[in-house]
């Protein structure tokens, strides 16, 4: 392959720059979607407008819409590892709805501990208002009861570094998350697809592997049945290796011709190559075997 | 080579004004449904990439470094959306490899005056998995490394991948001149 950098370049060359005129009615979709997806963009414009006369309210509409958003997801986040949260929001006051818990939760360690930080943490919450950092504050100590009391300042101080950094331009910082974490994401998505997938059997598609392409009207045609699909392509070639039929349609059969040329192919064996997606399934499947041609 | 939109275009936008999107768009659209076309295998697919995208860019415009063009970035955005529309990664692992293309005819590999619409058509001939990695390789001017990342894939495979692309674009570049000078 002496000419494989001529090939690169060749091709670089020719599409690097390429430009095809778009659907027609492709930007009433596109502006569409923006606005479908203004809350993002919205935030964006408030910190692009940085020297407008609006930017304190825009800071502090930011910070307030920042507390709210990542409390509650702190707090929905919380809510799901241990079923004190749930109650937390709205009884706050009571020391006695809080020690039964602990106690549910001591299996795992000793009794006499865990009560401790309970209590100052029904103390830090009564003293202060329901906002959602309150309940963050309290909550927080909660995944280090079993353990001791110390790392729960720590735990505490880490959770409200966090708050912090995330004030000022919350959606923006989850937008961005978005973007690094996108890989994963995908990643996710086919560990998720592939579970669901494995419910179902996937179809396969039944090859009718000998024809007679003789006009009779009878099995003149390599007919092929395939469940619904998102790609197709089947090639055939000849045992000396020769191309003899292609197609990227499933409902157009093989009749039995070398390529476009109209010259019937010889009777004897043939090779398909058939790579196919069934619609809602993520793999590209490839199977390959022998057609048998009868005259 | 890059396409140079003007600056406060491009601040409007970021402002979500209508009609600065507009522009940006129709300075770019052109380009970049070129791109979703050579990412997709079907020119439907390229119409939901292309909208995709385009709303990814007016969304994360504001992440845009500055570093480098736009138009890059641009790219870069259509790119990963059309690889995501197909979620690869399953796809170029699991592609078989049992093409029954013989190795020989690169060398009747000549330069000649062809359009691009006729050179896309070929590249657009090779199976999914080969068509990105010559895509990202030749045109976008990738490594190996960033395409087993982008694809994920090894770096053995996206190399032996590209070979085997680049030999049958090959082929097919060979046969297409065959055939329009009447041979065989």
């Amino acid at each position: 392959m002496a000419d494989k950098e001529h090939i690169d370049s060749f091709l670089k060359e020719n599409l690097g720059n390429w430009e095809v005129d778009a659907p027609p009615d492709a930007w009433l979709a596109i502006s569409k979607g923006i606005s479908a997806s203004a809350p993002a963009a919205s935030t964006a414009a408030g910190t692009a407008v940085t020297n407008s006369v609006l930017l304190p309210f825009a800071k502090i509409t930011a910070a307030l819409l920042g507390i709210g958003i990542t409390s509650f997801a702190l707090v929905t986040y919380f809510s799901d590892s241990t079923p004190i949260e749930k109650e937390n929001n709205q009884p706050l006051k009571t020391e006695e709805v809080l020690i039964p818990e602990t106690e549910s939760r001591s299996e795992s360690k000793s009794t006499a501990e865990p009560t401790e930080p309970a209590r100052t943490y029904v103390k830090k919450s009564s003293s202060s208002t329901k906002t959602g950092l309150v309940s963050l504050n309290s909550t927080n100590p909660e995944p280090d009861l079993g353990k001791s009391a110390k790392p729960e300042n720590g735990g505490a101080a880490g959770i409200h570094d966090e708050i912090q950094t995330k004030k000022p331009e919350p959606i923006l910082n989850t937008s961005k998350n978005q973007v690094e974490k996108e890989p994963e994401d995908t990643k996710e998505e086919e560990g998720s697809e592939n579970q669901s997938g494995g419910q179902f059997d996937e179809p396969k598609p039944i090859i009718h592997t000998a024809f007679s392409p003789d006009g009779d009207g009878v099995n003149d045609e390599l007919v092929l049945e395939m469940p619904p699909l998102s790609f197709f392509r089947i090639r055939i070639f000849s045992l000396k290796g020769q191309l003899v039929f292609e197609t990227d349609k499933p409902n157009q059969f093989w009749k039995g011709q070398i390529g476009q040329s109209g010259i019937p192919a010889e009777t004897g064996n043939y090779r398909f190559i058939l790579d196919y997606q069934v619609k809602g399934f993520e793999k590209v499947r490839s199977q390959t075997g022998l057609i048998f041609l009868a005259r | 080579m890059n396409k140079q939109i003007d600056e406060e275009i491009v601040q409007a936008c970021l402002r979500n004004e209508a009609k600065a999107q507009k522009a940006l768009y129709d300075f770019f659209s052109r380009t970049m449904f070129a791109v979703c076309l050579r990412y997709c295998n079907t020119h439907e697919d390229a119409m939901d990439v292309l909208q995709e995208g385009f709303i990814k860019v007016f969304t994360r415009l504001n992440q845009f470094s500055g570093k480098g063009s736009l138009e890059g970035w641009m790219k870069r955005v259509f790119i990963n959306t059309a690889l995501e529309h197909y979620r690869v990664n399953k796809v170029y692992q699991e592609q078989s490899d049992v093409e029954m293309a013989n190795d020989n005819p690169v060398d009747g590999f000549v330069l000649e005056k062809i359009s691009q619409k006729e050179i896309f058509e070929l590249l657009n001939q090779l199976a999914p998995g080969y068509r990105t990695v010559l895509n990202l390789y030749a045109i976008e001017g990738y490594n190996h490394a960033e395409i087993a990342e982008m694809l994920g894939i090894s770096e053995g495979t996206s190399k032996s991948q590209l070979s085997r692309a680049r030999s049958l674009f090959a082929q097919a570049y060979a046969k297409r001149n065959n055939i329009k000078q009447g041979g065989r």
